[in-house]
């Protein structure tokens, strides 16, 4: 027989990884609450901070798609760290200048573009302007294959996430990419 | 009866009932003070099945947990903003020349700083085991960047000093083994980075076959135009397709040079074009965009060729020629197996029973001399010794390896078991007692983990000692003394052969059988006509299947090398011209390398450190080699930033450069799996504690 102790003791450890694994879901939920209040502190015009103490990130962008019911506040970059809080915008200077990239993981912020079709719209909103963008297109890539390519025209913007969506091992290779065209 | 033991309740009952019978008071106390049998039952088949489980699962959650990481990735990445980039490989170009043993390897690749800022570049590279990088030229703009071997702590100072002066500059550490990684500061912007790293790698060689095998995975992946598969999961999907990874260029060639001729010279993954010249063979990999056929860049590139059997054993030269002399590498390589006679052999085996040898390294020597014993044949003879503080054999000679004697041994090796001091001499000096039988070639393998004090007065007894009998050592345990195995097994003429686990002992021990049972070549002498210095400086016997290799440093050019032996127990001798031909300088550098391993042996054998770092550095400085007292660096003499000019650690937002390529980025947390797992394995231990709780309730 095995002790009770000893299950007890199996039972805290499993414990342990579902609350770890639930941190990270957890995480991306509190990433965006924390990030409205920094948001609306810059749309008020207010010098930018960081988002809360200590975070080296602030919210740059806004990110809404009316069909799907979505909103979202961007940061900067697409570094691992970043987009755990928050999908990640490169090029967030200057939409309509540039194309545009928001990256997110599929099983948190990017889960919704599951369910994107041809023809939604999508809203980008930066501190100084608004751009409309109408999805054009959806495919998987290779990124051991693909790198994006941008253009300089600015007319494009492309939200990438993990492909397939309901894989339960992370670190593979497809990226299922939309792109969508300024109106 | 049986059902008394499973129910906990039953049995008390029934035991009370007895005590009552025979002795009503202490029943009663009994009752009183509620004292009870408590059976512990065994374990159960569904308890050992859901430990498994969990087991299983535990591992698994660890497991998803770990891969939640992301990989770094190959190649050159900048940081800008604090942030990495993947930088854009233009074109890749890897040049291999093989000179025997081993392949000088150069790397060439091109990045371009796409953004307008000034950035830090980081370069990562996959290195082959024990190989480390010994060239490096880094041109950024008109600028170039070459790699100076330097005193370790001289090459450290000055990197420091050129960082600060803003210069453009490189040191090279090897971190960690197998991985190549510089930082290059101040890159300007829109510039392309030509990086050059070379390095030299060893060519294995198992069973008559050569292999070579470099790295691929750190080329950006590439394709025959722009008909890139893409996985296609539904057709609705847009027919856009994004551009594949750049006009990336990889090119591959190998100059294998060689005066044997080869068979079945082979690519194991890619598509290979040969040509022959004449020095050897001309390989490259085949040009994707001209056959149209995709090469994979996802695998290894490898490399395998066997050399034309011969009746006679035979040898190549390789030479290089400057100031400051003439160097020759030689390889000699076997005769066909059928012209090699299989000679009765006495074999002495010699066991460590010392006490360090207790546990698992005691049970690996056992089961290896048990292998061992299995591969003798009827004529040969035998013998084992034991030792630890003292020595003794199983047999008074060695006996001819009948059934009853190997039977009988094998019975006496069952019972060996470690215990007391480890001293060698007297079991070599018990195994060497009587000369050899006529005929018989005497081979003593000596099974040990090497932890010896007196190595010097060892060896001196084996270089005195051993005459033709030869010694092969085998190490037993995770940290032998790798060293002295290796030395002494030189010293004896034989191999070295290291078993760390277990599951490697009828594996190594039957490939060392292989080789040693077959003796192609013994007693080698090298003659060059003139005075050489040459490592290793005992040549070893060559054996069926193997290769041999020395390296010469001669005063003046060589035009003929004798070669002589025994082949078959009967003299033999052999002049091979040695044609002017230049290979490169990596032959000296060879010779160099080996002259420093003898070096750092001396030390060992009583030579001062201080005398031998200064003969290393020495050596290593003229040859350009890297050692435990030498490191590359890098640095241009221009400053190229003013230190006014930041670099790349700005918060100010950056622009977008006119076109720019982006690696995708990581797209997954992976938290579902963990989840998955933890939630089933938190079910599984929380169902049995409850259960074993409520059994004790029973």
């Amino acid at each position: 027989m095995i002790k009770s102790k000893t299950w007890a003791l199996a039972a805290a450890a499993s414990l342990v990884f579902v609350i770890q694994s639930l941190w990270l879901p957890a995480k991306a939920q509190l990433g965006q609450l924390l990030l409205e209040r920094n948001w609306q502190q810059i749309v008020a015009g207010k010098p930018a901070a960081s988002a809360w103490p200590g975070a080296d990130i602030q919210a740059v962008a806004q990110l809404e798609v009316p069909a799907l019911g979505i909103r979202q506040l961007l940061v900067a970059g697409q570094q691992g760290k970043n987009l755990a809080w928050a999908p990640g915008l490169v090029g967030a200077d200057r939409p309509g200048l540039s194309d545009t990239v928001v990256s997110a993981h599929r099983d948190s912020h990017f889960r919704f573009l599951e369910e994107i079709k041809v023809g939604d719209r999508i809203v980008l909103t930066t501190a100084s302007a608004s751009f409309e963008y109408l999805v054009e297109s959806m495919e998987v890539v290779d990124s051991k294959i693909h790198h994006l390519q941008l253009q300089t025209d600015g007319q494009h913007l492309l939200l990438t996430t993990c492909y397939p969506f309901d894989a339960l091992q992370s670190g593979g290779a497809l990226r299922y990419v939309v792109t969508a065209v300024a109106t | 009866m049986q059902h008394y033991l499973s129910n906990p309740e039953i049995l008390n009952k029934r035991l009370n009932d007895l005590l009552n019978h025979y002795d009503p008071e202490l029943a009663r106390e009994f009752r009183s003070k509620n004292i009870q049998i408590n059976i512990r039952r065994r374990l159960r088949w569904q308890d050992r099945y859901l430990l498994i489980l969990f087991s299983i699962l535990f591992s698994l959650m660890l497991l998803a947990s770990a891969t939640a990481n992301a990989d770094e990735t190959w190649g050159m990445q900048f940081t800008r903003n604090d942030q990495l980039i993947d930088a854009v490989a233009l074109n890749t170009t890897i040049e291999v020349e093989v000179i025997g043993s081993q392949a000088r390897v150069e790397v060439f690749q091109q990045f371009h700083n796409q953004s307008d800022q000034w950035v830090e570049a980081s370069y990562r590279f996959p290195l082959p085991d024990n190989a480390a990088v010994d060239q490096l030229k880094i041109k950024v703009g008109g600028r170039t960047l070459i790699g100076e071997i330097q005193e370790k702590q001289q090459a450290e100072k000055n990197y420091q000093q050129a960082k600060q002066n803003g210069q453009l500059t490189s040191l090279v550490k090897q971190e960690k083994a197998n991985q190549f990684h510089t930082r290059l500061a101040n890159i300007g912007p829109d510039e392309v980075i030509t990086v050059k790293i070379g390095f030299l790698q060893a060519v294995r060689l198992i069973d008559g076959e050569f292999r070579l095998r470099l790295p691929m995975t750190f080329t950006p992946p590439y394709q025959p135009g722009t008909a890139a598969e893409i996985y296609n999961p539904t057709s609705e999907l847009a027919s856009r397709k994004l551009p594949a990874a750049s006009e990336h260029k990889l090119m591959l060639s190998v100059n294998l040079l060689t005066n044997f001729e080869l068979t079945n010279l082979n690519s194991s993954y890619h598509a290979i074009n040969v040509h022959e010249t004449s020095h050897g063979y001309y390989i490259i990999l085949e040009d994707p965009t001209q056959s149209g056929r995709m090469q994979h860049t996802d695998r290894d590139f490898e490399l395998v060729w066997s050399l034309q059997p011969q009746d006679q054993p035979a040898a190549s030269v390789l030479t290089w020629e400057d100031d400051d002399g003439f160097y020759a590498q030689l390889q000699l390589v076997p005769p066909r197996n059928e012209v090699l006679d299989e000679r009765p052999r006495e074999v002495i085996f010699i066991i460590d029973t010392s006490g360090s040898m207790a546990g698992v390294p005691m049970r690996q020597a056992r089961q290896a001399l048990a292998v061992g014993l299995e591969q003798l044949r009827p004529e040969d003879r035998f013998n084992i010794i034991r030792f630890s503080s003292d020595a003794d054999s199983l047999f008074n000679s060695p006996a001819t390896a009948t059934d009853k004697a190997l039977r009988f041994a094998r019975t006496v090796v069952k019972d060996l078991h470690a215990d007391g001091g480890t001293n060698m001499r007297p079991a070599l000096e018990l195994a060497l007692k009587n000369p050899p039988n006529d005929d018989h070639l005497r081979q003593i393998i000596f099974i040990t983990d090497g932890a010896v004090g007196n190595e010097s007065e060892i060896f001196q007894f084996l270089y005195e000692q051993l005459d033709n009998t030869r010694l092969f050592t085998v190490a037993i345990g995770a940290a032998p003394n790798n060293w002295f195995m290796r030395k002494a097994a030189e010293a004896g003429r034989g191999s070295y052969t290291h078993i760390g686990k277990l599951d490697e002992i009828a594996e190594r021990m039957n490939l060392l059988w292989q080789r040693i049972s077959q003796p192609a070549l013994e007693d080698v002498c090298i003659d060059w006509g003139q005075q050489a210095e040459m490592y290793p400086a005992v040549v070893p016997d060559l054996y069926a299947g193997d290769s041999l290799f020395v390296t010469a440093r001669l005063d003046g050019p060589a035009t003929e090398v004798t070669i002589c032996g025994q082949l078959n127990g009967v003299g033999w001798e052999y002049t091979q011209p040695v044609s002017g031909k230049h290979a490169n300088a990596d032959i000296a550098r060879l010779w160099a390398r080996n002259k420093i391993e003898t070096i750092g042996d001396n030390q060992l054998l009583g030579l001062p450190f201080i005398d031998a770092r200064e003969q290393i550095l020495d050596v290593a400085l003229q040859y350009g080699l890297l050692s435990q007292f030498t490191a590359l660096v890098a640095v241009d003499p221009e400053p190229v930033r003013s230190p006014t000019e930041a670099i790349s650690k700005s918060k100010v937002a950056s622009l977008m450069p006119n076109k720019m390529s982006l690696q995708l980025a990581q797209g997954a947390l992976g938290w579902q799996l963990q989840l998955l797992l933890g939630l089933i394995s938190l079910l599984v231990a929380g169902g049995m504690f409850w259960r074993s709780g409520i059994q004790k309730d029973d």
